[in-house]
C-alpha cells in the first residue's frame, strides 16, 4: 500500500526569462513505513517537489498532475482540507530550523499550538502533549525546555525541536528537507539516529543532496537532476549497481569514492539542453541523446532508469 | 547563456525594475514634469512674478486669461510666481542634499570603517542632532544665521547631514565584515583604496533612497523655515512664503494658499514615492527568480 | 616554511560582566614549504579565528608566528602589508568572496593593480592566462560574480589568488557550500595548482573524508585546544584522543552504510567557549573520562613519529 502517490506532476513558474522547469514529469510513490530518498544537488528542483506536495508554493507557480493521499488528489481539495492535511496527515521538517522557529515564543507554546489546531486539545492538554514530544525526541528535562526560547537552543536541539513539532499530531508521512544541513558531524549522527528511531513506523520522503545521509535511513533512493528523476531503485541497487552515468558521476565524485569530478555543471531550469539532459556532461553520449529526450524505462523489478544506453 | 546577455549590467536590471514599479513611476514622472517646468519657467510665465500691479489685485483664478491662475494681494501672477517657485525649492533641495551627502557619507564612512574614537565622536554628535526635533534646531540656527535663503540651506545641511551619515555607517559596518572586504586587505590594499573602490561602490544603493526621501524632508522643511519667515524675503516667489502671505487672504481668496500647499505636497509625494519605490527596486534581498 | 608557537586569542563577550572568551588557546604546529596541514573540528572550536590570526586579520593575545623566519606579529602596519600578498586566505562562500560591483576581470587584476608587479598592457594578457589555468573560458572576464554559480566564482578567487604568487593559502571550508560534484572539481585544481606553484595549504574544513584527500597531516581543535596532530595516515589508522576516534566513528559516508558498523555516539553537545570546563576540555562528553581528568588539564604529549595527543590514558 502506498502512502503517496505522484504521478506525472509538473511545477513550473513563469519568469520574464522563461519557464522555469523546476519540477518536470516526476512520477513516484512512497510506500507505508517507507523511507524513500529523493537526492539531488543544488537547482535541482527537489526542494519544490517537496513544497508542491504540501501546497505551499508562491501563487505564480503552476502545478499540474496528480499527489494522491488516502485517496484523494491533494492538488483538487479546498484550503481548509488541505490545512488539516497538513501536520495531520503530512507533516514537513525544513531545513533550517533558526529561521523556521518562532524567536519570541517559548517552544513548548510553539509545540503545543500545532496540537491544539488539529487535535482539539485544550491548552493545559496540548502542553503536557508538548512536553511529551520534547521528551520523545530525548531532549533533557523537557518540563522546564519548554518554557525556554528559541535562541536558548543550540542547533542540534532546535533540529530536535522541528522534529518534535512534526511529530506532534501523529502525521502518517514525514517530508524532511535537508534536516542535517549545517549541524556538525557529531550531532549530526545523533540527529540521524533520532530520525531512524521516530520514523520506524512512518513513511518519510526524505529530501537531501548528501548520499551519506540518504545511505543512513533511505530503503529505496531516487535521483533528481535538472528538474526530473533520473533514475530510481533500494538503497542497495543504487550504490552497488548504478545504471544512469549522473548517478556513477555523483557516487564517484564523493571524496571517499576518488573525488572524480563531474566536468560541467548543472543546467539553468530556464534554459534546458535538448534531448537528454544530462548529455552536455556525459561521457558516453551519441547523437540519439542529443536529438531525443529518454523515458524512465524498468530494467529490472523497480529500478527505474532515464538513459538509452543503461542496458549496453 | 543566453540569460546572462539579457542583463548585461545590473544598472539597466534596475531601470527595468524602476518601469514595473508603478509608484515609483508615478514619482518620477511628477519629478521630471516639475523638473521641466522649472527650467522652462521664463518660456512658461505668462507674467514676470515679480510684476507688481496693484490695479489687478486679487483677481480669482480662471477668470481672466492673463492670469490663468489669479493674482495675490499685490496683483503678481500665481502661476508665474507657482512657476519660479519650483525653480527655487528644487535648488534647494538639490543643494542641500547634494551637500549633505557628500558631508554624511564620507563622516559615515570614516566612521564606520575606522571605528574607534573617531566613529564614538561622529556618531555621538549624530545622535545629539538626531534627538532633538529637526525642525526646531534648524529655526534655532537660521535664527543664528540671520534671514535669507542661504542661512535656510546651513542649516538643513547641518540637519540633513546625520541620516546619511547614519545610514552610510550602518552599511561600511556590514560591508566590512564581508569576505571580500578581507581579501582586498590581505592582498595589501590601502584603507584608502579599499573604501574607494569596495566600500563606496556598494553602498550607494541605500544612499540614493535616503536621500530621494531626504529630497522630499529638504522641501517641505525650506518651505516651513520660509512660512515662518526665515527663507526666502519678499519679493522671492518661494512657495512657502507664498503660504505665508496668502495666509492673511484665508477667506477672501483661499485659492492664495490652497496653489502653494498643494504644489508643496505635489513634489513631496513625488520624491517619497520614487524613494520607496527605489528603496523595494535596490534591496538586494530582492532576488530575481532564475 | 609556516611555524605557529603558542597562538593564543582570548574575544571578551558581555554587556556588563565582561567575560573572557578563550576562542585560540595555546595552539602551536608547524608546516612544511609544499604540505598541506589540515584543521579539523567542528563550529565553534576556533578553527576560523586560527587562519585569521596567521593572516594578522585580526590581532592575536599572545604566541608567535613564523613565517618563512619572520615573526609577523612584531611586524609594522606598512611591513605587514608589503609581506601580505604572499600568504592567501580563500573562504568558504564564494559569492561574498567577490567585490559584487566589480567585474570577473577586474577582480583578477586588483592584485597586478595595486601591487604594480606587471606592467598595465601585459595585464590583460596575464588575466587571460590566470583565468585559463583555473579553467575558465575568456569570456568570463566581463560578467559579474552573480552571473557565475558558486564553483565558478570559487574559481576566480582561486585566479585572483594566483596572481598574487602567494606561498601560503589558508582555506577556510573553501568547498562546504559547494555540491559534491563541484567539489571534486575545486579540490582537485587547489592539488593541482599546489603541484605546479608549490603552495603551502592551511587547509580548514570540518570534514574529514576531504581533509583526507588534502592535507598530509592533520591537527583536529576541540574548544580552542589541538586535542590531537599528526601525519594523516596515523591519524586515520590509528587516532588515540577519544574526541578524534569519536569525529572518525560519527563521519556520516555513503561508504560504510548503516550495515553492521559500531558508532561511537557522543553524548550531549559542546560546550560554550565562555564556560570552558575545568580539567580536560573534553571530559563532559568522553566516554573514557577518569578522576583526573575533571581536574587536570592534559598536555600535548608525543607518541613518535609527529604525533601528538592531548589525552591521560595514553
Amino acid at each position: 500500500m502506498s502512502s503517496l502517490e505522484i504521478l506525472d506532476l509538473k511545477t513550473h513558474f513563469p519568469t520574464p526569462d522563461g519557464i522555469v522547469r523546476a519540477v518536470d514529469t516526476i512520477t513516484l510513490s512512497i510506500r507505508a513505513r517507507e523511507t524513500f530518498g529523493l537526492v539531488g544537488e543544488t537547482g535541482c528542483g527537489k526542494t519544490v517537489l517537496g513544497l508542491t506536495i504540501m501546497r505551499l508554493l508562491p501563487p505564480t507557480a503552476t502545478v499540474e498532475g496528480k499527489v494522491m493521499c488516502a485517496g484523494r488528489n491533494l492538488l483538487e481539495v479546498n484550503e481548509a482540507e488541505m490545512r488539516k492535511v497538513r501536520g495531520e496527515e503530512i507533516a514537513m521538517i525544513l531545513q533550517n530550523p533558526t529561521t523556521s522557529l518562532n524567536p519570541v515564543m517559548r517552544v513548548g507554546a510553539q509545540i503545543a499550538e500545532a496540537i491544539q489546531l488539529h487535535q482539539g486539545l485544550n491548552k493545559r492538554d496540548a502542553k503536557e502533549k508538548a512536553i511529551e514530544m520534547l521528551d520523545a525526541v530525548k531532549i533533557p528535562s523537557p518540563s522546564g525546555r519548554a518554557n525556554e526560547y528559541p535562541h536558548e537552543f543550540s542547533g542540534g536541539m532546535k533540529q530536535r525541536v522541528m522534529i518534535a513539532m512534526g511529530l506532534a499530531c501523529d502525521p502518517s508521512l514525514i517530508i524532511a528537507d535537508e534536516p542535517t544541513k549545517g549541524l556538525d558531524v557529531t550531532i549530526k549522527a545523533q540527529i540521524i539516529e533520532l530520525i531512524k528511531k521516530v520514523t520506524e513506523k512512518k513513511a518519510m520522503l526524505l529530501i537531501t543532496h548528501d548520499l551519506g545521509v540518504a545511505r543512513e535511513l533511505c530503503d529505496r533512493i531516487a535521483l533528481m537532476y535538472a528538474g526530473e528523476l533520473v533514475e530510481y531503485a533500494t538503497l542497495r541497487e543504487i550504490f552497488e549497481d548504478p545504471l544512469h552515468p549522473y548517478t556513477r558521476g555523483f557516487l564517484g565524485s564523493l571524496p571517499d569514492r576518488g573525488l572524480v569530478p563531474i566536468p560541467g555543471m548543472t543546467p539553468s531550469l530556464i534554459d534546458l539542453p535538448e534531448g537528454c539532459r544530462f548529455h552536455p556532461r556525459c561521457e558516453y553520449a551519441t547523437d540519439v541523446c542529443r536529438q531525443k529526450h529518454p523515458e524512465m524505462i524498468e530494467v529490472e523489478g523497480g529500478h527505474f532508469v532515464r538513459c538509452f544506453h543503461a542496458r549496453s | 547563456m543566453k540569460r546572462h546577455d539579457k542583463h548585461n549590467s545590473r544598472v539597466m536590471g534596475a531601470v527595468a525594475r524602476v518601469r514595473e514599479s508603478r509608484s515609483a513611476m508615478l514619482g518620477l514622472t511628477i519629478i521630471v514634469l516639475l523638473v521641466l517646468m522649472a527650467i522652462f519657467a521664463p518660456h512658461l510665465s505668462p507674467n514676470d512674478p515679480t510684476d507688481v500691479r496693484l490695479g489687478d489685485r486679487l483677481i480669482s483664478p480662471f477668470t481672466e486669461s492673463k492670469y490663468p491662475l489669479g493674482t495675490d494681494h499685490l496683483g503678481r501672477c500665481v502661476l508665474s510666481r507657482l512657476l519660479y517657485g519650483a525653480r527655487i525649492s528644487l535648488a534647494v533641495g538639490i543643494t542641500v542634499v547634494g551637500i549633505s551627502t557628500v558631508i554624511g557619507v564620507t563622516l559615515g564612512v570614516v566612521s564606520g570603517y575606522y571605528g574607534g574614537i573617531s566613529d564614538s565622536v561622529i556618531m555621538r554628535f549624530v545622535d545629539a542632532t538626531l534627538s532633538l526635533p529637526s525642525i526646531f534646531l534648524a529655526v534655532v540656527i537660521a535664527g543664528m544665521l540671520g534671514r535669507g535663503l542661504a542661512s535656510v540651506m546651513i542649516a538643513l545641511v547641518a540637519i540633513e547631514w546625520t541620516s546619511y551619515a547614519r545610514v552610510t555607517r550602518g552599511s561600511v559596518l556590514s560591508l566590512k565584515e564581508k569576505e571580500f572586504v578581507e581579501s582586498a586587505r590581505s592582498l595589501g590594499a590601502r584603507d584608502s583604496y579599499i573604501m574607494a573602490r569596495h566600500i563606496l561602490p556598494n553602498i550607494i544603493a541605500p544612499v540614493i533612497v535616503v536621500a530621494t526621501i531626504g529630497m522630499a524632508y529638504v522641501i517641505l522643511a525650506a518651505a516651513a523655515l520660509s512660512f515662518l519667515g526665515f527663507g526666502a524675503q519678499p519679493p522671492t516667489p518661494e512657495w512657502g512664503a507664498m503660504l505665508n502671505a496668502g495666509r492673511v487672504y484665508m477667506r477672501t481668496a483661499p485659492y492664495l494658499t490652497i496653489l502653494p500647499g498643494f504644489a508643496i505636497m505635489l513634489l513631496v509625494i513625488a520624491f517619497n514615492l520614487l524613494g520607496d519605490g527605489l528603496r523595494d527596486i535596490l534591496d538586494p534581498r530582492r532576488v530575481v527568480v532564475e | 616554511m609556516l611555524e605557529v608557537e603558542g597562538l593564543t586569542k582570548y574575544f571578551l563577550s558581555g554587556m556588563i560582566r565582561k567575560r573572557r572568551v578563550k576562542a585560540v588557546d595555546d595552539v602551536s604546529f608547524r608546516i612544511e614549504k609544499g604540505k598541506t596541514l589540515g584543521l579539523v573540528g567542528e563550529s565553534g572550536c576556533g578553527k576560523t579565528t586560527v587562519g585569521r590570526l596567521i593572516l594578522r586579520l585580526i590581532k592575536p593575545t599572545g604566541g608567535r608566528v613564523l613565517f618563512d623566519g619572520i615573526d609577523l606579529l612584531s611586524l609594522k602596519k606598512r611591513e605587514l602589508r608589503k609581506i601580505r600578498p604572499r600568504m592567501q586566505m580563500i573562504f568558504q562562500d564564494p559569492d561574498s568572496s567577490l567585490d559584487p560591483r566589480m567585474k570577473i576581470g577586474t577582480s583578477i587584476a586588483e592584485p597586478l593593480k595595486v601591487h604594480g608587479t606587471i606592467p598595465k598592457y601585459e595585464r590583460s594578457q596575464k588575466i587571460r592566462e590566470l583565468i585559463g589555468t583555473v579553467g575558465l573560458n575568456p569570456e568570463h572576464i566581463n560578467r559579474y560574480p552573480y552571473q557565475l554559480s558558486g564553483g565558478q566564482n570559487q574559481r576566480v578567487v582561486l585566479a585572483r589568488i594566483l596572481a598574487m604568487n602567494p606561498d601560503l593559502i589558508i582555506a577556510d571550508e573553501p568547498t562546504s557550500s559547494l555540491d559534491v560534484s563541484v567539489q571534486a572539481q575545486i579540490l582537485n585544481l587547489m592539488k593541482d595548482l599546489q603541484r605546479e606553484f608549490d603552495h603551502t595549504y592551511l587547509f580548514i574544513s570540518h570534514d574529514l573524508d576531504v581533509v583526507r584527500i588534502m592535507a598530509d597531516q592533520i591537527a583536529v581543535m576541540y574548544l580552542g585546544k589541538l586535542v590531537e596532530i599528526g601525519e594523516t595516515r596515523d591519524l586515520f589508522d590509528s587516532a588515540r584522543h577519544p574526541y578524534t576516534q569519536a569525529l572518525l566513528s560519527a563521519a556520516i559516508r555513503p561508504e560504510s552504510g548503516a550495515e553492521g558498523r559500531k558508532r561511537v555516539l557522543l553524548k550531549g553537545e559542546t560546550p560554550s567557549p565562555i564556560d570552558v570546563p575545568v580539567g580536560c576540555r573534553f571530559h563532559t562528553r568522553c566516554p573514557r573520562k577518569g578522576g583526573r581528568c575533571v581536574i587536570e588539564e592534559p598536555k600535548l604529549v608525543e607518541i613518535g613519529g609527529g604525533h601528538r595527543v592531548a589525552c591521560h590514558f595514553i
